[in-house]
């Protein structure tokens, strides 16, 4: 509440029914209670005898009164926020927020109705003697009606007014509220219909007009999927539910890939418990998540918010790689290539070399004494001079003292337990990391460089035992996997209000499955949660991670912000009381005796 | 109003003492200062013409050939007078303390009539109200305890001015016992003064109540008197209360010395009290236990 949007005259009453009741109470206090005595004469002189006090003065009750009423008035005044020379004759820019956290349900009402009835009742009071504009909060600021005086203009424009699926950027909406109100110069007041308080600071007087309370619900905070490296085809699924409640509450959580469901289960959660449940799919097609949290109970209460209770994901399509094996004879490798279903390979003799194109295909393994070959992946065995790699002395039998398996290449590989007859130390250059080291030789190598992958092991598969252990075929498949550049997992979701760039001429459907505007390639639109369409590529926009408490702009920070000074507020009130107090204790003390 | 049958019990065992010179002249319970006619042998002396010849001691005569007469103590009956304050102080206390005064008049009568003395009952406020009927014996008793009950207690008090009124009725000397509870500063002491110049013996009860001796007022008060209507608006601080605690018990003070000069004895009790108690506290410090 502030004055600054009230009448004169309506300020003025207030005062008065303030003033009112202070002189009532006063007067209530001052009127004093019969008592029949036995005899008055000795009260009479009771009274002669004793001494007059300084409290007993009748002029100590009516300082009290005059110094309450000041303190009364103080205290009104300092919570209405007075703003003198300001007011609804100038510009009011209301700020609606339509951030997901208004749908909530009170009692039945989403607080964006109620934002809706606030912000009419103020329009009726503020159109009368000056301009309206509104600006609809959401994920980006908009403007929602300009300036205008038209009451008809500002109902239809509440009436279509609609929520984002994510959080709204109100510091954002004030600030533009705060360029219009400047803009248009004159005296000009923000008011912000919201559940939450803004933060931001401005020129123009703000007035906060709360809507909402605190509200149960219970909220999928995560859901990511991603695709399992070692089971090829499979992808996992991990949902994580949180309770914003001081109760008890339990669900199920439904996981749908399309219409397939992947996960169904029973989660039960105690106050501000949070859960996580995981799934398994299998599709080596793009799998295009939905988790739904279905039969909600909260004990004693209801979940108040609908919108949190689904989140979107999707799972990349299972990816084949190309592979060119140049080799004379290595049955080894050939039978590693042809194990992986993800992996489309080709064998080529070195002779066989010239008719082919190796742009053809992702990765290229070359073997033994392979042809050097200019590739932007390329997987080296025991490699010969020329190949790019400067060599060092031959190593005889060494023994691998380090395994770098932290890099993507080895993917958790160790060589160490690996016998090798022969090896060529590798010399690295700048910028190489070395994945197996022989005391102070590498004997492994990782390179990249203007956008080529290299990998080089300095010994021939013929001089090891590495082909008989179950490392062989995980080093190779990791290390092809790096060199095409598949260790890359593609964003999951994005946050509504995110562009999708979808590069011109594209077709992109949105979740409801209608054709979305494109402005330059891009779409802009993304409000709604859901998974979009851009040709046959999924793109998941989920405001999951943005699922919090609902809580109303009543907490101790959106009162600091609805009142201008609230310290000095709670001293009058503070004073007030302690005079009232203090008044009764030294002079009326036993009226109610 | 009635009298409790356990006060009654309580009562019967006791006798109330009137001193020699306020007896009556009927026979009664009470010693008279004469020597004359009576059953107690009190003394003997010589002859003289003109004594009744029926009191010679003949056996003295002949062991000591010299007449004597026998003499024997009186026994008489005494007057009393019970002056009941029925003045609008009475009202106040919890329970009011008319109540506990008409209990404490209607006991003095019943023990006085037990013994066969001549009781009146005297309601005062400004002025006496009247008497009941003079009455000796206890099957008077309701028709005195319906005479209390339907005097109401009302109006100022001026006991100077009733003393006077009594006086004037000329009185037979007896046991006036007042029962009050003293709440007026003035006329008390030269109501006593005078009593006890007209030879009467003097017992005062003063029937107190926490309102009048320990009032615990606070704040903006408008003091209404019971008596008269005044008001008086006051702001009640401890100091005023105990200003006032001072200036009652001052009075009281005077009003002690007062009966003390005139020969009686002034009684203090309080209405909050059980009435029982207050009759075995009161009369029981007064009367002596019945030989019977």
């Amino acid at each position: 509440m502030s004055f600054a949007t009230l009448p004169v005259w309506l300020v003025g009453l207030v005062a008065a029914t303030v003033t009112v009741g202070v002189v009532a109470i006063y007067l209530l206090r001052r009127t004093p209670r019969p008592q029949v005595v036995s005899s008055l004469a000795f009260w009479m002189e009771a009274l002669e005898r004793s001494r007059p006090r300084l409290l007993a003065s009748t002029r100590i009750p009516l300082a009290s009164l005059l110094v309450s009423l000041l303190v009364a008035l103080l205290l009104v005044f300092e919570i209405g926020g007075p703003r003198f020379g300001e007011g609804v004759r100038g510009t009011t820019v209301i700020v609606v927020s339509a951030g997901r956290s208004m749908a909530t349900e009170e009692g039945g009402t989403p607080r964006i109705d109620r934002a809706k009835d606030e912000v009419r009742s103020w329009v009726d009071r503020a159109t009368g003697s000056g301009e309206v504009a509104v600006i609809r909060a959401g994920i980006r600021p908009r403007v929602l009606v300009p300036l205008t005086s038209d009451h008809g203009d500002l109902a239809r424009a509440l009436d279509g007014l609609d929520l984002d699926d994510a959080e709204a950027d109100l510091d954002a909406a004030v600030k533009l509220a705060d360029d219009v109100v400047r803009a248009r110069g004159g005296v000009g007041q923000i008011l912000v219909v919201a559940d939450t308080a803004p933060e931001r600071t401005t020129r123009a007087p703000t007035v906060l007009v709360p809507v909402g309370a605190h509200a149960d619900t219970l909220a999928i905070t995560r859901l990511s999927a991603r695709r399992d490296p070692v089971a090829v085809g499979e992808y996992a699924v991990e949902a994580e539910v949180c309770s914003f409640s001081s109760r008890r509450a339990r669900a199920r959580l439904v996981v749908r890939d399309r219409d397939v469901v992947i996960l169904d289960q029973a989660v039960a959660l105690g106050p501000l418990e949070r859960s996580v449940l995981r799934g398994q799919g299998f599709s080596s097609a793009q799998a295009e998540l939905t988790a739904r949290l279905e039969e909600i109970e909260i004990a004693g209460s209801r979940d108040a918010l609908a919108a949190d209770d689904v989140a979107y994901a999707v799972a990349s399509p299972l990816e084949t790689t190309r592979v060119l094996l140049v080799t004379a004879d290595n049955p080894w490798l050939e039978r590693v290539l042809s194990a992986h279903p993800a992996l489309e390979s080709r064998v080529a003799r070195p002779a066989e070399l010239a008719s082919l194109d190796p742009d053809d295909f992702d990765v290229v393994l070359l073997d033994s004494d392979a042809v050097p070959l200019a590739h932007r992946a390329v997987l080296l065995w025991n490699p010969r001079q020329g190949s790019g790699v400067r060599l060092g002395e031959t190593l005889e039998r060494p023994r691998v003292t380090a395994t770098l398996a932290s890099h993507p290449a080895l993917g958790g590989v160790r060589l160490d337990a690996v016998r090798i007859e022969r090896a060529r130390a590798l010399v690295p250059a700048p910028g190489d990391r070395v994945l197996v080291r022989s005391g102070a030789h590498a004997i492994g190598l990782a390179r990249e460089a203007n956008g080529h992958r290299t990998v080089v092991l300095g010994f021939d598969l013929a001089e090891t035992d590495l082909v008989e252990q179950v490392a062989f075929p995980l080093l190779v498949h990791h290390g092809v996997r790096w060199l095409a550049a598949h260790d890359r997992q593609p964003p999951l979701a994005a946050e509504p209000g995110t562009p999708l760039l979808a590069g011109a001429g594209a077709t992109v459907l949105g979740p409801d499955g209608e054709p979305a505007e494109l402005t330059g390639g891009v779409v802009h639109d993304t409000e709604r949660a859901g998974i979009y369409h851009v040709g046959e590529r999924a793109l998941a926009f989920d405001g999951a991670g943005s699922s919090a408490a609902l809580t109303g702009p009543g907490t101790a920070t959106a009162r600091a912000r609805t009142f201008a000074l609230p310290p000095l507020s709670l001293l009058l009130a503070a004073g007030l009381l302690l005079l009232v107090l203090a008044e009764w204790a030294l002079l009326h003390r036993g009226r109610l005796s | 109003m009635k009298l409790d049958p356990a006060i009654r019990r309580l009562l019967d065992r006791l006798r109330l003492p009137a001193a020699p010179h306020v007896t009556a002249a009927r026979q009664g319970g009470h010693r008279s200062p004469v020597l004359a006619s009576g059953i107690e042998p009190a003394d003997h002396r010589c002859y003289v013409p003109g004594d009744d010849v029926r009191r010679i001691d003949w056996n003295a005569f002949a062991r000591l050939r010299q007449l004597t007469v026998r003499q024997f103590e009186e026994e008489r009956d005494a007057r009393v007078y019970v002056m009941l304050d029925v003045s609008g102080s009475m009202t106040r206390g919890r329970p009011a303390k008319i109540e506990v005064g008409r209990t404490l008049a209607a006991a003095f009568g019943y023990l006085a009539a037990k013994q066969f003395d001549t009781v009146r009952v005297l309601p005062f406020r400004g002025d006496l109200l009247g008497a009941s009927p003079a009455f000796r014996t206890r099957d008077r008793l309701p028709e005195v305890e319906r005479f209390l009950s339907d005097t109401p207690a009302a109006g100022p008090t001026s006991f100077s001015e009733v003393v006077r009124a009594f006086a004037r009725g000329r009185p037979g000397r007896g046991l006036v016992v007042v029962v009050t509870d003293l709440m007026n500063p003035d006329g008390w002491e030269d109501g006593f003064r005078l009593l006890g110049g007209l030879g009467h013996q003097l017992l005062v009860v003063r029937v107190g109540c926490d309102e009048d001796d320990r009032p615990e007022l606070r704040g903006e008060i408008e003091l209404v008197d019971a008596e008269s209507g005044e008001r008086l608006r006051v702001r009640a601080s401890r100091e005023l209360v105990r200003a006032y605690r001072e200036a009652v018990a001052a009075h009281l003070v005077r009003c002690r010395e007062a009966v003390v000069r005139a020969g009686g004895r002034l009684l203090e009790t309080d209405a909050a009290t059980p009435p029982e108690r207050i009759v075995r506290d009161v009369v029981g410090r007064i009367a002596v236990r019945s030989a019977a």
